[in-house]
């Protein structure tokens, strides 16, 4: 379904990502896991065109953008089937929890009114913020805003989630709230791409991790490979100084 | 000589300089408008960094802020019309250069001189606003023109509302200066009135108080606006 060829980017001259190659399917929870400055976050961007990369290609679905020769179609096709969950939230700042889910159903979607506030006060149900639909983010716990995050990224109707770190910038209290969002979207079948060190969530939910470093994805497999008997000596020491290694190497 | 002060003759001359408050105002009211217009359009032009058009709009606003406000406006009545003269004897149209009103060139020069100070209220507002709403409204997928209209300008307009009322204020002020351009407003009409009886101090008083309560009620609605623009800010207990 996703589809991720030889994607490079380089930010002013520093090398970001050198030719990333990685598919998702359909319903599939992948997680990206590296150290920083590993390219977790641009690639995710890229996927929402957030980033625009030098080289390579994306497909999702039908929608296919070609670095070198993407035009503002192209773009918002892509957009169109990606929605994004920043690590601080990003609610639009001058508009109601209501209003931050039906934006888009209102002015890209071009739908009535009527029947945007409907579906945005069905998907602030889901996140179980029905009742904050009329207050402004600057008034709701992080976690509260966190989760508006998910109603409006779900309100795109994407084909893929993609979150950046959502729950890094929470206190530990709400860290549980969005994680259990984030359970039951992924329960329903969405297809999520996430970076996040949660282990909590990458050990439960997480369908497949990849690990990145110097901006390429070194290893992937099921979160049991990967967090069991990783293969590359780099993954290991990451896993280790991340305290991540289900195995240990000594025993006390 | 009378008395120091006579506090009944100033009185008197109210109703005749008021009569004058409509032109001050009507004239503050256009180039206020005008120089919102202005200021915002060169606000997204140094925004987007368009080309030439934003090296042309650095240079507006160097020259109108390294120039006085009184020197443009004689600039502009005395300039205005050679170039306008300029412009029929080179294309041969027929513009009726002194049938033009002083008041056009009164507007001209102040909705110029507020327009550039506003401008740069306005780029600064937008810039304020975080980086990471744009990003939001790209990732729903918004065009940059929806997302400006929508998130980016009404929260900039919040950040830009009281230095605007500062130049909105200062430009009602200014507009006693045109009295040098042979308008007559307020300012005009009090220096006639003084003439008169050589009590020009009793008719600054009074010019000085009407402007006083025309600005304290523009003070008044500003912060009435402010309060309605800001209801989305968590206030912080000080």
């Amino acid at each position: 379904m996703i589809e991720i060829k030889g994607l490079k980017k380089t930010y002013d001259e520093t090398p970001v990502l050198t030719g990333v190659d990685f598919s998702v399917k359909k319903g599939e929870i992948v997680t990206l896991i590296g150290p920083s400055g590993a390219g977790k976050t641009t690639l995710l961007r890229t996927l929402n065109w957030l980033d625009a990369p030098q080289e390579g290609a994306i497909r999702i679905d039908d929608a296919v953008i070609d670095a070198a020769t993407a035009t503002k179609k192209d773009i918002q096709r892509l957009r169109n089937k990606t929605a994004m969950v920043f690590q601080h939230y990003n609610l639009f700042a001058n508009k109601t929890a209501l209003q931050n889910v039906t934006e888009s159903l209102i002015i890209v979607k071009k739908m009535k009114k009527k029947e945007a506030e409907e579906r945005g006060r069905e998907l602030l149900d889901r996140v179980g913020l029905l009742d904050k639909a009329d207050v402004y983010p600057a008034f709701l716990s992080g976690g509260q805003q966190q989760r508006i995050g998910i109603a409006r990224a779900l309100a795109v109707d994407p084909s893929v989630i993609l979150f950046d770190e959502p729950t890094s910038a929470l206190d530990p209290e709400w860290v549980g709230e969005v994680l259990g969002v984030m359970n039951e979207i992924a329960q329903e079948g969405m297809t999520m791409i996430v970076v996040s060190h949660e282990m909590r969530f990458v050990k439960s939910v997480a369908t497949k991790v990849a690990f990145l470093d110097g901006g390429s994805i070194l290893e992937e497999g099921t979160p049991d490979q990967i967090f069991g008997a990783p293969k590359l000596e780099r993954t290991k020491q990451f896993l280790k100084t991340a305290n991540m290694l289900d195995i240990q190497d000594y025993v006390i | 000589m009378g008395k120091i002060f006579d506090l009944e003759y100033m009185v008197s001359t109210i109703p005749e300089i008021i009569q004058y408050l409509p032109v001050t105002l009507e004239i503050a009211l256009i180039s206020g408008i005008i120089a919102l217009i202005l200021g915002f359009a060169v606000a997204m032009v140094r925004v987007f960094r368009i080309k030439v058009l934003s090296q042309i709009c650095v240079i507006y606003i160097s020259f109108i802020r390294g120039t006085p406000a009184m020197v443009q406006l004689l600039v502009a009545y005395y300039g205005i019309p050679i170039f306008l003269k300029g412009i029929n004897e080179s294309i041969g149209t027929n513009f009726n250069v002194m049938g033009i009103s002083a008041n056009v060139f009164a507007v001209a020069a102040l909705s110029l001189n507020s327009g550039a100070f506003m401008s740069e209220t306005i780029r600064s507002a937008i810039l304020s606003v975080e980086a990471g709403q744009l990003e939001a409204c790209y990732s729903v997928n918004m065009t940059t023109m929806q997302a400006m209209r929508r998130v980016v300008l009404p929260q900039a307009f919040a950040v830009a509302l009281p230095p605007l009322g500062n130049s909105l204020i200062s430009l009602l002020k200014e507009t006693s200066l045109i009295f040098n351009i042979s308008v007559i407003e307020m300012m005009a009409a009090a220096k006639i009135v003084g003439a008169r009886s050589f009590r020009f101090f009793e008719v600054y008083i009074v010019v000085a108080l009407i402007y006083w309560v025309c600005c304290f009620i523009l003070e008044r609605i500003l912060i009435l606006m402010e309060k309605h623009v800001r209801v989305y800010e968590r206030r912080t207990v000080k």
